[in-house]
Order: structure tokens, then sequence, then C-alpha cells
């Protein structure tokens, strides 16, 4: 293993050079093979690409190999100076995770890229180069616990007087339901309800979960959040917290323990879909008048592929729960595993909106292309992004979240 | 100054969005697999083409300057090759990736330098199709590979040349073509008029040259049948002779000799740890054919010893036929970290020495991780074998860089001493012309002839 320099001066500095430099061995394993550019060709039989970043910027730089160049010669200190240039090519990272998805079964390379580029991130923003929507947000995290710049009163505003209980399981919101699409939080809290299954909110105490500070190299950040965030759980007494966000989902149930150096958590966490099938399984949950619907369901990257790595994807469930209610799905060439990313992730959108709205839009060509109008997904943030691509292109396309669709089967 | 003005014209004839000399844009370029024997070295600047004429206006400029032009079509030839050792300007050509034309009737693709085997066997597929590829990355691109001449999966049947005609853009920024496609555009689809196929001129030689901008390959019939099969023989020395009887008798279309040491399977299987003889054969054409091939190929791995492999997870039918038809998926060589090769071509009845010296070697300095492959290569006349001894190595520890360095030292001169053709692509720390007499003369001279102010591709063979 190749000697690494380290910082002497700078105890903090020291630390996170460290973890990047963990992954220098692995670094000299990349032989820029490009596989991590293009979706499964042998089980799709299709040529696809799968990073949205190399797709849209071209660059070389831009692509998983790149990247790890780069990130090399920091650690080698080959580069000391971080132009803005490469500020764009980092931070431009969806975070998505598919480069890693085929490299890991294809080559030798043994390292996560989505954690190596999380830590680059962070590197980057510990030598001053986070970007101004980054550090933005994450003052709104600070001052108002959600990275809207909304008031934190404001949080549970669109909960229906009555429908929350002291009892039963948590409702973890999240703050793009909370303040920007209120009708999934709606959606999920009517469907709990019409399901029997008694609920409360942390109100006051939900704070963001701090995805957009992970997946933005703001690791120190997010550990306050997460801390409390645990304990306002805790204070419950609740054994079950459930997310309708994906991005949230993740965060609580793998980068909580890790953050706070927990073997555990003292409550189990379950993405909204994986609920309602137990439901659904259980046979508490039965859809009498089905929905007459076709639709193409989109996986969300934190609980599909990241999933995968942390523990189980949650590919089935979704698509189950949309199976159950009577959703004929047809599925777009790029699903599970090989999902595109909708764009919207890792900062990206704030930061890069031309780029994340191109990348939405190669997603709803997808859609298009199966001879659907429908896409359902479960993430209040892919919901966003699709969203905006489906205005820009002026189709007459629907993007629901899958709480959208479970709720008016409930009705 | 001069930079800050080459940029700017750059800027000029690409827009700002196509050209960079930001350190995080040249850094990805700087290095690959093969750094241990050809060294580091960063372009000046990186540019990214779309069109022909874009290509034109580069190469005028950078003659004018007399600045490297170093092409680029997708960057993964393993060799050092798009090492711009003597800085300048990488010419990344992965914008130009339009599939021209799939000619049904007479059996070609017309295609950009950026395309893809992944992209072209998807669009030649739809046509009922088949296009030769490589065991490598299907991220490969189609012509630089040609360019190059690979070695396919179905070289035993079908050769290594499938390249028609090319268009190339020299360095003085002039248009040629090659081929029929010089005396009438429009029927391109012929090597083999208007004197020398000045096409061969322009193979083999890594980007030393000029652009390709453009090349007419061929396509063949895809086979009714496609049937993988695996033998295993107690040693490398038994391979030979069934190799040779079945290429001689056309029976496959593909047949690979290897061998792995037990180390070598460890890190591929996690479980295995036996040296490992076998043969990959594939088995083409209609049922009938197919039939009476297998039935063949039987008697005469019996009559040596060999036996066939029942089929196992790793190596199941439909993965081995995606592998023959889209390429790998798989580049699980190089799961133990990097992978040493030096491959060459040789005669098939001294495989079994030129496998004997370099695994020796490779021991000697502590490798055991280690593979050797022979595949016999249509037409087999000379019995034209490409052999490619590998090791399984760390790049990331500095002691076995130095050891790979002799190995490769020592592997280069034990094999010229067995006797070999020469080697695999002319890659730098391989080609010495001053060893080619006469011939490595003429090739300096016609490099000289139409690069007069070398700047294309710079510390490549043959300069
Ligand atoms: C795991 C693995 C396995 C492989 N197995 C095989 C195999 O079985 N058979 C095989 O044949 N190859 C194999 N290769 C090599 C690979 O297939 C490449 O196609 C090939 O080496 C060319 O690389 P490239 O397409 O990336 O071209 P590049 O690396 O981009 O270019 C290669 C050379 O061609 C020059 N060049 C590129 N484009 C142009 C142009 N338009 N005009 C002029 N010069 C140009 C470049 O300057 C460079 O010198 C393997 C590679 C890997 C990583």
């Amino acid at each position: 293993m190749k000697e690494v320099k380290i910082m002497k001066n700078d105890e903090k500095k020291r630390v996170r050079e460290m973890m990047l430099s963990d992954y220098l061995g692995e670094f000299y394993h990349c032989f820029h093979c490009h596989l991590c550019t293009v979706a499964d060709w042998h089980s799709l039989d299709r040529w696809l690409p799968i990073c949205p970043t190399f797709a849209y910027y071209g660059f070389e730089s831009f692509s998983a190999a790149g990247k790890v160049e780069i990130a090399r010669a920091l650690v080698e200190r080959e580069i000391n100076d971080v132009t803005p240039r490469i500020a764009q090519i980092i931070f431009s990272c969806t975070g998505c995770g598919a480069c890693f998805e085929q490299c890991r079964e294809l080559t030798g390379f043994k390292a996560n890229h989505t954690e190596i580029f999380e830590d680059l991130k962070e590197n980057l923003v510990e030598r001053g180069h986070a970007l101004p929507k980054h550090i933005g947000f994450a003052k709104s995290i600070e001052e108002n616990h959600n990275p809207y710049y909304e008031p934190h009163e404001a949080r549970f505003e669109w909960l229906e007087e009555g429908l929350a209980k002291d009892e039963g399981v948590v409702y973890f919101a999240g703050c793009t339901s909370s303040y920007r699409e209120q009708q999934i939080a709606k959606s999920t809290v009517r469907s709990l309800d019409a399901a029997d299954i008694p609920f409360r909110v942390l109100e006051e105490d939900e704070w963001c979960c701090g995805s957009p500070l992970l997946r933005t190299g703001q690791r120190e950040k997010a550990k306050e959040t997460a801390r409390h965030n645990v304990e306002a759980i805790k204070k419950t007494g609740a054994k079950t917290v459930i997310t309708s966000c994906a991005g949230c989902y993740r965060v609580l149930k793998s980068d909580y323990p890790k953050l706070l150096g927990l073997r555990r958590l003292a409550f189990d966490v379950v993405h909204s879909s994986q609920f309602f099938t137990s439901l659904i399984d259980e046979g508490k949950v039965k859809f009498d008048d089905k929905i007459d619907m076709t639709a193409t369901y989109h996986d969300p990257c934190h609980i599909g592929r990241h999933m995968g790595v942390y523990g189980e994807p949650v590919y089935e469930e979704p698509r189950k729960v949309l199976e159950e209610i009577g959703v004929d799905i047809v599925e777009m060439p790029r699903n599970r595993e090989n999902a595109w990313c909708c764009g919207s992730g890792g900062g990206v959108k704030s930061a890069f909106p031309d780029f994340s709205l191109w990348t939405a839009g190669e997603r709803v060509k997808e859609a298009e292309s199966v001879g659907v109008d429908t896409i359902v997904t479960s993430c209040p943030f892919c919901v966003r992004n699709l969203t905006d691509a489906v205005e820009e292109s002026g189709k007459p396309f629907k993007v629901y979240d899958l709480s959208e669709i479970l709720s008016e089967a409930l009705k | 100054m001069r930079a800050k003005k080459i940029e700017r014209e750059l800027v000029q004839i690409l827009g700002e969005e196509n050209v960079s000399s930001d350190v995080g844009d040249l850094i990805p370029f700087e290095r690959d697999d093969q750094f241990a024997l050809v060294p580091p070295h960063r372009p000046d600047i990186v540019v990214m083409p779309s069109t022909r004429e874009e290509v034109q206006e580069i190469l005028k400029l950078a003659n004018r300057h007399k600045v490297p032009v170093v092409p680029l079509a997708s960057g993964i030839n393993r060799k050092g090759l798009c090492i711009a050792s003597k800085g300048g300007i990488l010419l990344d050509l992965r914008r130009m990736n339009r599939i021209l034309e799939i000619n049904e009737e007479m059996m070609t693709a017309t295609i950009e330098p950026g395309v893809s085997f992944g992209q072209l066997v998807k669009e030649a597929r739809k046509k009922g199709f088949r296009v030769i590829t490589p065991y490598a990355p299907s991220t490969a691109s189609v012509l630089a590979n040609y360019m190059l001449r690979g070695i396919y999966g179905t070289a035993t049947r079908y050769g290594i040349d499938h390249l028609i005609n090319i268009e190339v853009v020299l360095p003085d920024g002039a248009i040629l073509q090659t081929g029929s496609a010089a005396f009438n555009q429009s029927l391109p689809y012929c090597n083999i008029v208007n004197g020398p196929d000045l096409c061969k001129l322009f193979q083999a030689n890594p980007g030393t040259l000029g652009v390709v901008t453009k090349g007419v390959i061929r396509l063949y019939e895809m086979p009714e049948v496609i049937e993988p099969l695996i033998a295993l023989y107690p040693d490398y020395a038994s391979m030979v002779e069934p190799s040779i009887e079945m290429t001689r008798r056309n029976l496959v279309a593909s047949c690979w000799p290897m061998m792995f040491t037990g180390a070598a399977m460890k890190i591929l299987t996690d479980f295995m740890e036996e040296d490992i003889y076998m043969m990959w054969l594939y088995l083409e054409g209609d049922r009938g054919q197919v039939e009476r091939d297998k039935e063949a190929v039987e008697k005469i791995t019996e009559r040596y010893n060999g036996f066939f492999l029942p089929e196992v997870p790793m190596l199941d039918r439909d993965t081995m036929i995606k592998d023959q038809i889209w390429e790998r998926t798989s580049v699980k060589g190089w799961k133990g970290g990097n992978m040493y090769g030096c491959s060459f071509y040789g005669v098939m009845k001294s495989v079994t020495r030129y496998y004997e010296v370099t695994r020796e070697i490779s021991k000697r300095h502590g490798f055991d991780a280690f593979h050797y492959e022979s595949v016999p290569v249509a037409p087999f006349h000379g019995q034209l074998t490409y052999n490619d001894p590998c090791i399984f190595w760390d790049a990331s520890d500095t002691e076995q860089v130095k050891e790979i360095r002799e190995i490769h030292e020592e592997i280069k001169r034990s094999l010229v001493d067995i006797g070999i053709y020469g080697w695999f692509r002319p890659f730098p720390s391989v080609v010495d012309t001053s060893k080619l007499g006469r011939y490595g003369e003429m090739w300096r001279k016609i490099k000289e002839l139409i690069d007069p102010n070398a700047i294309m591709n710079p510390g490549k063979p043959p300069l």
C-alpha cells in the first residue's frame, strides 16, 4: 500500500483525510473500463447509460473512474488546490449508486463509490469548497430544522386534526412532504387511518433527518439532528417508525446507527410500502374496489440500490402494493438495480438545476417509451423532480407517490 | 501565453463546453492500468469534438503550433496508449458516436470512433446481424479496437480483420479515404482496389498517423445456434494438438485453451484452489452443422484425455452465449486488483514452452496467481496463435510495481529467445523499432512523411 502523508497540524482534517485515504489501494484497482457508466446489458439485452453525470457532462472527470482518479490525486497530494471545476465535478454526482451497482458485480474494485464520493464531498467541504446552495440549506436546517427556509412551527400544518394519536407507530413525515409535497404526507396518514393503524407524529420534535447534509459532505452537522431525532423517537416509546420518504428511510435506518456509533437503534424503521405490504400479507388491508390504472414504477435510489448495500433493497414491496390495488405495472427497461436516477439527490437539484431537470426528463422519456402516461414512485423528492420534468416537457403525464394511490384505493 | 492562446483558439472551434484545461478534467487521463510500464503524464488540455470538421480544425491548429495530439476513443486499452507522454491536446472522441449506416445488403456498418461495441451490437441485432466482439468490456470503441487489431472470441473461425475502409484526418487537416471510398465515396464497401490497402497502413498505429473519423466494418450473419462447451485437460501440453485439429477442420468458432493456477482460481472463485487447464469452445452454425461438429469435437477431446465440464454457476450457458454476442459483463480477472499482460503472436506448436517459461518467471518473482491463454487465429496458416501470459497483481503495492517491471523485461527476452511472430498491439513498452531493421526504418520514415511535426501521439511506436 502506498504511504500517505497526513497533515499533522489539523486534527479534524487528519481524520477526514484518513478516511478518504483508506481507499487509496482501491483507487489503484480501477482500470477505467467504464462499465460503471452502462446498465447491465446482459440482463437487459439493451445498451443504456446508467450514470447521469457522465451522460450529461460527457467529460471523463464526471464518470466514476474520473472521480476516483481525482480522489487519488487529492489523497496523494498531487493536487492541493481544489478548483471550482473540481467542486462542480464532485458535487454534481447525485450519489445514486448506479456505478457501484455495476462495478461490484464485474470487477475487483472493492470500495463503494457512493461512499467514496460522499467522503470526497466532505473532504472538499473541509477544504472550504462547500457550494453556496448547500451552505444555505445547511444553515436553514440549523435554524429551522428544514432545508426549505420554512418556519419550523409550520411543519405539521398539513395534518388534519384528530388523525394522529398519542400511541402506536411514529410517522416520520420528513421535510419535503411537510413543506413541498404535502399530498404525500396527507395520503400516508389517511391510509394509516383507513387501515386502523394508530400513529403519532413527533410534531415540533421532528427535525430534518439530515439526509441533505450527509449527501453533500456535511456529516458533522448531521450528527446533531440525528441525535435529536433518535432521542425524540425514543421518548415516544414507539417500536416502529414509518417513513414515506426514501431519503429519510435510508438515513434513519442505515446512517443513524453509524453516525451515532450505535450497534442498532431502539426502534425499527420501515418504509410505508413495506408497512402496507405486511398489512396486505396479514390480511389486515384489502382492496375491494380495484383501481383501473396502468403505470410504470420508478425505483428511488435511496430505498433501492442504497439499501441493497446497507440492508435489504425495497424493490418489490411498492410493486406488490400497486398490484394489489389493481395497478397494471409496465416496467421501464431500467428498473430495480438498473434504475436511472431521477436526478434530484445529493444536493444536485439545488446546485445544478438544469442537469437535475435533464436527468428527470430522461426518465420521463423512458416512461413514455413503454407506452404509459403515469409514473408512480415512493419518494417525495423523486415526485418533485419528475413532476418538474413533466411540466417542462408540456406533456400530459402524471406523477404520483405510492401513498397517493394507496389512500385513494383505501377510501 | 502560448497555452492560453491555443486554448482560446480551441474554444473558438468547439465552444467553451467542449474544452477544458482544468486540472480536474486532466487528472483522469494521466495514467491507466499500465502505469507501471508507461509512466503517468497529464495532457495540457482536453477537447471533445463532435464532427470531422472540428477534428480537422483541431489538427490544423495543433500542427501549426506543433502541439501533441492524443486521440482517445474510449480510453480502456490498458497499454498506456492514450497517455499524453509529452502533454498536449487530449482529443476525446466519445461525442463522435454516430452509427451512420447499417447496410443489410453489403453486411457492413459505417460508424464513428466513439461508437462502442455495446451500442453497435444493439443496433446490428435489430437487423439480424452480429458484430465480432472481443472478450473485453462492451464500452470499448469498435473502431479503435479494430484499428489496433484485437483478439476476438471468434478469432479461430472469423480471424481478426473486420475493418474495410477508414476516413482519416491527417495531421495537416487533410482528409484521406482508403479503399473504394477513395474512388467512389458512395460505394465505400471494398478495400482491395486502387493499389495497396492503405487502411492497413494505419492499422496498428496507435493514433500516431492521424485521426480516424469514420470506418466501414464487416457485420456477420447471426448463427442459428451458439453452443458453448468447456473441456478440461490434465495439463497445457494436452490442449495443443486438439486445438490444432479443431481449428484445421474448422469445427469451432472459438477455441480458447487456458490455464489458471490455484492461486488465480482462489481469487476468481473464492473456493477452488486447484490449477485448472481448460478449453472454452463455441460451436456455431445451423443446428445440423453444430450437431456434426459437436460429435467430432467430443471425439477429439476424448482422444486427448479431455472431458467436458457440466454447467457450473459462474460459467452458465446463458452468460457464455451473451459473452459471445455482447462481450463480457465480467472483468473478473481483475478481482485480485490488477492484471499484467504481455500478449503476443506465436506458433501453436510452441505454446507449451511459452506457457512454461512465463509461468516460471511469474512464480520466481513471487506471483502465484497466473493465467495463460493461447488462441488459434484464422487463417491458421503458420499456426498463428494469440498468446497472453497474465499475472494478477496489486498496483497499489510499490514493491510489486518494481517486480512487475522486472518480470516484463524477463518475459520479453525469454519469449524472443523461444521464437515468436511479434507483439500483439504495438505498445510503448514492447515495440522497439530499432530491432526491426529496414522495416522499422521504413515505418519511421512513413511516420515522418505523414506527420512531419510529430504531433500525433508522441512517445508511442514507431517513434
Ligand atoms: C478487461 C479487458 C479485457 C480486454 N480484452 C480484450 C480482448 O479480448 N481483445 C481485444 O482486442 N481487446 C481487449 N481489450 C482492449 C479493449 O478491447 C480496447 O478496445 C482496445 O484496446 C482499444 O481501446 P479503446 O477502444 O478504449 O481505445 P482507446 O484506448 O481510446 O485508444 C487506443 C489507441 O488508439 C488510438 N485511437 C483511438 N481512437 C482513434 C482514432 N479515432 N483515430 C486514431 N487513433 C485512435 C489512441 O490514441 C490509442 O493509441 C480488453 C480490455 C480490458 C480492459
